[in-house]
């Protein structure tokens, strides 16, 4: 009986966990808004908030393409489940400036730690202007994590492809094909 | 000799199987003490220390070097006999908090250091924590926790989460209720034993009471701002809240304690206050902005005006006035943000990135104008700023 029960249960969680799919190179179009191209098989995952591409494991490494935010709306982080309704929400007037402090205040809603946002510049978002920006993340682990958000508000909704990997060598191995997927990406 | 690594997981997990080691020594430890190596005590020890080696190597953890040599001069200055018993990390927490882990290793929290107003105030939760370290209360918590998990449940949440599990910061606070908090018997033997701690040590007595009065206040100014509908704001306070209930009961305790240690008599000598001011502004500003970004505004105006009475800076208190206005946007709070921004301009240069935000805040309330006004001045003032490209693109934005 006890044999039974377990093959339900794992029967049940098995088919309520979003399943990876092997990713093959190719042209993608993330939320039917803009394509990349991607230049090596990766694991991606895809839920109602984002599509995440991984190579080694979303704990090592993740590239996300944000749904895109309309205005109201808030950013496609995990919040902690108390935190949730207490979300900031986005603006289309947000310069980039107010967008990285919304993606930051929404980080300190999650179960992150968010460090600093640093060096934002410039950097085109297919053909739309948009910003490039480094970040750090800690988990309450102690486990460091670096980041760049590329990013555009310019059609009205907030874009963003994201990089989080571990700071210790994973970041450095994927910002190469972040670097590639960011200068392959077209409206 | 810190405990074998090898032999300390087995020892452990006997122990933990067996689960007879009930009896916890009483008294106080001995300056230099290192747990019987059959003891469960050892075993939790070599479970903190795992988490620490972590947690030594996390952005989390402020480093700078002076600030620590400070801290752990403080905690010296407490306890001379027990000063290498003590190891100290700063964590880059904006919450009000503080916490001792069985190996006599202790966390303390930025939001902690930007909200006491002297070294008193911050000998009073060290000493505090020392006691729990010297009396053992760790493990007793856990002879008195049904399993292992209890246990480091009650002290992933005290810490912010380190390592067992992945409860976050936030979610942490949220479920660190009365069942994770010392007893309350540990909790009066922490305060009595933290108070001839620091009396002993120079420190003012009073300052252990008046502190939790201040957090108190603090929690009262958001439950009255939440009465008037003013929102369901981040309670920055409450980690600490939640494990050290600051009733009336334990204020007049401590009231009561304070006192007759004076009339005991005088300290040997007078401690250097000055030196935490110096500390706290060396590093406030960023401190205030990760506090501000937590969105416990009602509780980060109740922190400036206190900031404002100790003498800091008061154009910059109002820069950070105009910020928790800026980043809330409420309705009037636009205007309020400029109010502020406008006060804290009076200084020349402007405090910070005083005339850039008010231009930020010209421009939501479409005032192009105004805002290329305000962002032409910050780059007067700021010519070589790290952001100059950026506001010329603000700039040339509004132009359009």
């Amino acid at each position: 009986m006890k044999k039974i029960c377990a093959v339900f249960l794992l029967l049940v969680t098995t088919a309520c966990v979003p399943a990876f799919t092997l990713k093959t190179p190719g042209e993608a179009k993330p939320w039917k808004t803009y394509s990349v191209s991607l230049q090596e098989e990766t694991n991606e995952l895809v839920t109602d908030k984002t599509i995440a591409w991984t190579k080694y494991g979303l704990a090592l490494d993740v590239i996300e393409f944000w749904r895109p935010v309309k205005e109201g709306e808030s950013v496609p982080v995990l919040y902690s489940p108390a935190n949730a309704d207490k979300a900031p929400t986005f603006r289309a007037d947000m310069t980039p400036e107010e967008i990285l402090e919304l993606i930051h205040g929404s980080l300190r809603l999650t179960e992150l730690v968010p460090g600093r946002f640093t060096n934002l510049r410039p950097q085109g978002f297919g053909t739309k202007q948009g910003y490039l920006a480094d970040f750090q993340l800690s988990n309450n682990q102690g486990d460091n994590f670096s980041g760049l958000i590329l990013f555009t508000s310019a059609t009205g909704k907030l874009e963003a492809v994201t990089l989080i990997a571990r700071s210790l060598h994973y970041f450095e191995t994927r910002k190469k094909t972040f670097d590639a997927i960011s200068a392959s990406l077209q409206y | 000799m810190r405990l074998s690594t090898f032999a300390a997981p087995f020892l452990f997990l006997i122990a933990g199987a067996c689960a007879t080691d009930t009896n916890v020594p009483t008294g106080r430890l001995a300056p230099g003490h290192e747990p019987n190596l059959k003891s469960t005590e050892a075993g939790l020890w070599f479970q903190v220390n795992k988490l620490e080696k972590k947690l030594a190597s996390s952005n989390l953890v402020e480093r700078d070097p002076e600030l620590n040599t400070y801290l752990k001069s403080v905690i010296c200055k407490l306890s001379t006999e027990h000063c290498a018993d003590f190891k100290i990390y700063v964590l880059k927490h904006p919450y009000f908090n503080a916490t001792m882990a069985p190996n006599g290793t202790m966390h303390v929290w930025t939001g902690l250091l930007l909200r006491a107003e002297s070294e008193d105030q911050l000998a009073a939760v060290l000493g505090h924590e020392m006691a729990h370290y010297l009396y053992r209360h760790s493990l007793k918590k856990y002879n008195n926790a049904k399993q292992l998990t209890d246990f480091l449940t009650f002290f992933n949440i005290a810490t912010g989460g380190f390592g067992v599990g992945f409860v976050g910061l936030a979610a942490s606070i949220g479920v660190a209720g009365s069942l994770y908090s010392y007893s309350r018997e540990l909790e009066t033997e922490a305060d009595q034993e933290g108070l001839l701690i620091m009396h002993k040590a120079g420190y003012n007595p009073d300052a252990a009471a008046n502190l939790w009065e201040r957090i108190k206040e603090e929690k009262e100014a958001q439950e009255k701002a939440e009465a008037e509908g003013n929102g369901d704001e981040e309670d920055t306070s409450s980690v600490f809240w939640q494990t050290h209930p600051p009733t009336e009961e334990r204020i007049k305790n401590l009231r009561l304690h304070a006192d007759k240690l004076k009339t005991d008599g005088d300290p040997p000598f007078a401690n250097q206050a000055t030196e935490f001011d110096r500390m706290v502004r060396r590093f406030w500003h960023g401190w205030m902005q990760e506090f501000i970004s937590t969105q416990a505004y009602v509780q980060a105006l109740v922190v400036l005006d206190r900031l404002e009475e100790r003498g800091f800076n008061a154009f910059e208190v109002e820069f950070f006035r105009g910020e928790v206005f800026r980043l809330r946007s409420d309705e009037e709070d636009l205007e309020k943000a400029m109010m502020h921004y406008q006060k804290a301009s009076e200084q020349v240069p402007a405090p910070l990135k005083t005339l850039k935000h008010m231009g930020l805040v010209a421009k939501r309330q479409k005032k192009p104008e105004q805002a290329m006004n305000y962002f032409s001045q910050y780059l007067m003032q700021n010519p070589t700023a790290s952001d100059e490209g950026l506001v010329r693109t603000y700039i040339s934005q509004l132009r359009k």
